[in-house]
This record gives structure tokens, C-alpha cells and sequence, in this order.
């Protein structure tokens, strides 16, 4: 009895970690959100939902790559989210890595659209330690939130 | 029941549970996969038709199924937000079945340029009846294809499995203590068989080791025996031949000659009976009964006429057999001597032999006797102090031998019978 109760305390300390977004089954979504992904990217594939307030995120695999997307309750896509290369940054940015964080690595490279501007996510690593930045496309540190 | 239908028998009730819980999950995983493969197609027909729509809008005008696999209204917004995709099994009236026909039916919300649109979709169904019938089907063609095989397999490896095992049984049941053949087990690569073999084979060497022991002492005693009676026999002639004996004393010696010639018999006859036991009447010839009976009746004569005896023959001339004289000889001499010495005076006995049967029927005290013990050994039926009663069991010995039956009867007579085929 003590190991179940021991369990029971560790799940809810784990789901009370993961924060306000919460995991939603397909069947439990609305049409209207997973159409609206759907119509977008029509063969994604391993796909789950989440919901974040009033908006819902999913994860998904989308010729080959991961993806992620905000679709608000009407079913438009918000934001879209995909992993890239570490090649495929624009040279301002990689320009300005090297200048600023000149002993890390690059670890973590994501390229983020929301409302038509284009993003990028970098986390770079140095021994025990670890920075998220957010650059626009020529290369200046945005002030929009690290979209994890 | 034979072991291999036992084996049979429990295979068959196992294997009817097994497959039908098997036929179960495998249904429901079908139909699982199914339903999965259907509801993916129609999931792929909802974003081809999404797709379309946006490009061409003449699409949302869709109300009815009546050309397509789907149909398509506008409904408010507070109502779309509260839609899940819905797959439902239902029936819908096809034109060219003139029925109503199984359809999977999916309803789904979308929304174009802010409004929202209702869609539901149709693709055609599997029959689960059918696919239940078949499956069925499919399983009982295996159930009795399984049991085919079983049949097959017991009966063609587990006959060759327990072959030694039923060789072994075979040799057993042959197997006689006096007989002449050695128990040898059969060779059987399996253990368990060549173990059990091994076991028989040196239970049965123990035994005929003690049987021939026995023998061997019973043949040399009797024959021990004939000297030392030989002699007080002649000693005793010798003593009764002396001149001055009393009468009295004639009387005793008399008596005790009596005794030492039955004593003579009985160790001749006892010696006979382990001789024919232990087949040391080699010689065989084909002879012709019939002969052998009319000349042991001759010898009987004299004793016939001084009882007073009817005699009656009726002998085939066709019963030939392949034996050895002397036995044939004794097979008669006994049942001829059995027939008078346990007759009454004035009675009857008749001699009646065919191709195969030597029959013969005397007169005798009224009661009949016992069948089974009429053949043992030392076993009288009258009190006649002159038989040994060994005549029988000689007799017995002799139809062992040969393999002849001998049957006993007692209607108003005593009938003895051998068969000789």
C-alpha cells in the first residue's frame, strides 16, 4: 500500500509539474481546431493535443521533421513551430552566435512562424550550463517568448 | 479405451476451447483493424473534400449524398465549437441495392472564410454477418483439418512410438514357463520402453531360473528313486520265495509288494509327465489314430470282458496327425484305461474317433466331476486305490504339447474329448 501511495504522489507531483497544459485524446477534440490543422498539414502523422488556456497545441511529424502548431478555438493555425539544421540559420544569426556566446554549442534549432513573421529558437550549451535565445531573420535578439 | 484415442479424445475437447478463444480474439482484433482501416480512409476523404472546398466553393453547396460520399451545411458557431469527429455505423438506403446497406458514417465541423460547416461522409461497411459466417466457416475447415492431422499423427507416429510396448504385451501373452521358447524384450530406442523390457525380461529369468530348478529336482528324485524300488522289489520275491514263511507273514509281504509296484507306477508316470513337459519326445512322424486305437484296445481285451464291458467303435480311417508314436500311443492307453478303471461292472464305453475329434464315453458313478481339477495332477475322482492319477495329466501334458484341446462332459455318461485341430 505504501509503494501505491508513494506512486499516486509521485504521478500528481509529475502532472501538477507539466504546468496548465494538459494532454487531450483525439476523440475528445474539437472538429473544428483539428480540421483547421488538417487542412494545413494533411499528412501529419503521430499527432497529439494539448491545450494551453484557450488555445491548443499540437505535436506532429510532418515530412520527416517535428513539428508543433497553436490553433485557437476556430481552427486557424496561430503559430507554427519546426525543427531545422543548425545549417539552415541565416548568417546574420550564426554571425551573431559566435560573436555573443562564442564558447558554446549549438544544440536545439527551431524556425517559428506567428503572424507572418518568421522566428528563430536556438539553445546553445556550455558545460553545465544552457541558454534559449530568440532572433528575427537578420540576426537581432527578439523580445518574444522562448516558445518551448 | 485405447491410449491413443484417449489422447485423441482430450486433444480434440482441448484443442475445441483453444480455438474458439482464439476464433474470439481474432474476430474482434479483425474487426478492430477494420473499423481502423475505415475510419483512416474516411478521416482521408474529409481532408481531400477540406481541401477542395477551399479551392472551389461550389463544394459547400453539397446537401445530399445523392452523387457523393458526402454532404455538407452551414451551422452556427456556438453549435460547431461543441462537434468531435463522430464515426458512427449506420444504415442508409442504396439505389442500386434496393436495400438498406451497412455505411460508416462520420460527422465533422469545419470552418471556411468564418463560417462554420457540418460534414458528414459515407463509405460502405464490411457485413459483419458475413464476416462472422466466414470466419465461422474458415474455423470449422480448421478445427477439423487440426483433428484430421491428430488422427493421422496418432495413429501413424504414435502406433510406431508405442510399437515396443505392444510387441512386448504380444511376446508376454505367448510366453509360457515350460515352454520351449525364451522371453526375449523387444530393442526400443525410448527409455522408459527398453527399461520396462529389461525389467520383464529379468523378472521372467528369476522365475524359469526357480521353475527349472524344481523340475530338475522332481526328474531326479523319481529317477533316484527307481533303483533303491527295483531292488526291495527283487528282494522282496526273493523273501516270499523263502520256505518257511507263516501265512500271516506271506499276507504282509504281499501287501508291501503291492504298494512298491503302485510306488514304481506313480515314479514312471511322474518321470513320463516331466519328460513330455520338457519335450524330450523329439521324433515326429504322420500316423494313422485309428491304428493306434484298435490295437490299444486289443490290449485291453481281457480286462474289458472281465468287467463285463459293452464296447462300441466307430473309427474314421481319415485321422492322420503328425506326432510322435509312443505319446500317441500313451494319449490313448491313458483314456482307454481312465474309461475302465472308472467304470462299473457291467457299464459301457464308446470309442469314437472323426478326422479331428477322438471322443470317448463310459459309464461311471453317477456324479459328474470337476472339469478343472480333472486334468491336475494326483486328482481322483473315484477312491479305485489302483490309479495314481496321473493318467489325465498325462493326457493333458500330451494335448499341451500338440496344442490339442481337451474337453470334459457329463450328461447321463462321463464324455472325454480331444480336438485335434
Amino acid at each position: 500500500m505504501t509503494m501505491k501511495a508513494l506512486w499516486i504522489t509521485v504521478l500528481a507531483v509529475g502532472t501538477s509539474l507539466t504546468g496548465c497544459s494538459q494532454k487531450i485524446s483525439m476523440a475528445n477534440m474539437p472538429s473544428v481546431v483539428q480540421n483547421g490543422l488538417k487542412t494545413q498539414f494533411p499528412n501529419a502523422v503521430n499527432l497529439e493535443w494539448e491545450k494551453n488556456g484557450d488555445m491548443f497545441e499540437a505535436e506532429f511529424d510532418f515530412t520527416q521533421q517535428e513539428y508543433a502548431a497553436l490553433v485557437d478555438a476556430t481552427g486557424k493555425v496561430v503559430a507554427v513551430k519546426q525543427e531545422i539544421d543548425a545549417t539552415q540559420l541565416p548568417e546574420p544569426i550564426l554571425q551573431q552566435i559566435k560573436t555573443s556566446h562564442q564558447d558554446y554549442t549549438l544544440d536545439d534549432v527551431e524556425k517559428v512562424e506567428r503572424d507572418g513573421q518568421v522566428l528563430y529558437q536556438v539553445e546553445l550549451q556550455k558545460t553545465m550550463r544552457e541558454v534559449k535565445q530568440v532572433y528575427t531573420s537578420a540576426g537581432a535578439s527578439s523580445s518574444e517568448t522562448f516558445w518551448d | 479405451m485405447k491410449l491413443l484415442n484417449h489422447v485423441t479424445a482430450y486433444f480434440a475437447a482441448i484443442l475445441l476451447v483453444v480455438l474458439t478463444a482464439w476464433a474470439t480474439i481474432f474476430y474482434y482484433n479483425m474487426l478492430d483493424e477494420i473499423y481502423d482501416s475505415i475510419d483512416d480512409g474516411l478521416e482521408n476523404q474529409k481532408i481531400l473534400v477540406m481541401q477542395k472546398a477551399r479551392q472551389d466553393s461550389t463544394v459547400l453547396q453539397q446537401k445530399d449524398f445523392d452523387e457523393g460520399y458526402y454532404k455538407i451545411r452551414p451551422i452556427a458557431p456556438a453549435l460547431g465549437h461543441q462537434y468531435k469527429d463522430r464515426y458512427q455505423d449506420t444504415l442508409m438506403y442504396m439505389q442500386n441495392e434496393k436495400d438498406y446497406e451497412p455505411v460508416r458514417l462520420l460527422t465533422t465541423v469545419f470552418q471556411q472564410g468564418g463560417q462554420y460547416y457540418e460534414m458528414r461522409l459515407i463509405t460502405s461497411m464490411v457485413e459483419e454477418d458475413d464476416l462472422i459466417e466466414d470466419l465461422l466457416y474458415s474455423l470449422l475447415w480448421l478445427y477439423l483439418g487440426l483433428l484430421a492431422t491428430l488422427l493421422l499423427l496418432n495413429n501413424i507416429l504414435l502406433k510406431r512410438i508405442w510399437k515396443p510396448f505392444y510387441t512386448l504385451v504380444h511376446r508376454l501373452r505367448k510366453f509360457k514357463l515350460d515352454g520351449a521358447q525364451p522371453f526375449t524384450s523387444p530393442k526400443s530406442k525410448i527409455e522408459e520402453f527398453a527399461l520396462l523390457g529389461q525389467t520383464v525380461e529379468k523378472l521372467l529369468q528369476k522365475n524359469l531360473a526357480v521353475y527349472q530348478s524344481q523340475k530338475i529336482f522332481i526328474e531326479n528324485a523319481s529317477h533316484e528313486l527307481q533303483t533303491p524300488l527295483a531292488i526291495s522289489l527283487n528282494k522282496l520275491e526273493l523273501l516270499a520265495e523263502s520256505p518257511n514263511l507263516q501265512e500271516k507273514e506271506l499276507e504282509q509281504i504281499g501287501g508291501i509288494l503291492q504298494n512298491l509296484e503302485r510306488l514304481t507306477r506313480l515314479n514312471k508316470s511322474l518321470l513320463l509327465l516331466s519328460k513330455i513337459e520338457n519335450r524330450q519326445f523329439p521324433e515326429e512322424q504322420v500316423l494313422q489314430l485309428n491304428a493306434t486305437v484298435k490295437t490299444v484296445l486289443q490290449d485291453f481285451e481281457d480286462q474289458i470282458a472281465y468287467k463285463k464291458i459293452t464296447l462300441t467303435q466307430e473309427l474314421d480311417d481319415h485321422c492322420s496327425l503328425t506326432m510322435n508314436p509312443d505319446l500317441a500311443n500313451m494319449l490313448v492307453v491313458n483314456l482307454v484305461k481312465n474309461a475302465l478303471v472308472h467304470n462299473v461292472q457291467g457299464g459301457f464305453i464308446a470309442v469314437r474317433l472323426t478326422g479331428s475329434t477322438l471322443t470317448i464315453e463310459n459309464s461311471g458313478q453317477a456324479a459328474g466331476l470337476d472339469a478343472d481339477q480333472l486334468f491336475q495332477r494326483f486328482y481322483k475322482g473315484s477312491s479305485a486305490n489302483t490309479s495314481t492319477g496321473l493318467g489325465l495329466a498325462i493326457v493333458k501334458a500330451i494335448c499341451d504339447l500338440y496344442g490339442f484341446t481337451i474337453n470334459y462332459e457329463h450328461t447321463q455318461s462321463h464324455v472325454l474329448q480331444v480336438k485335434f485341430k
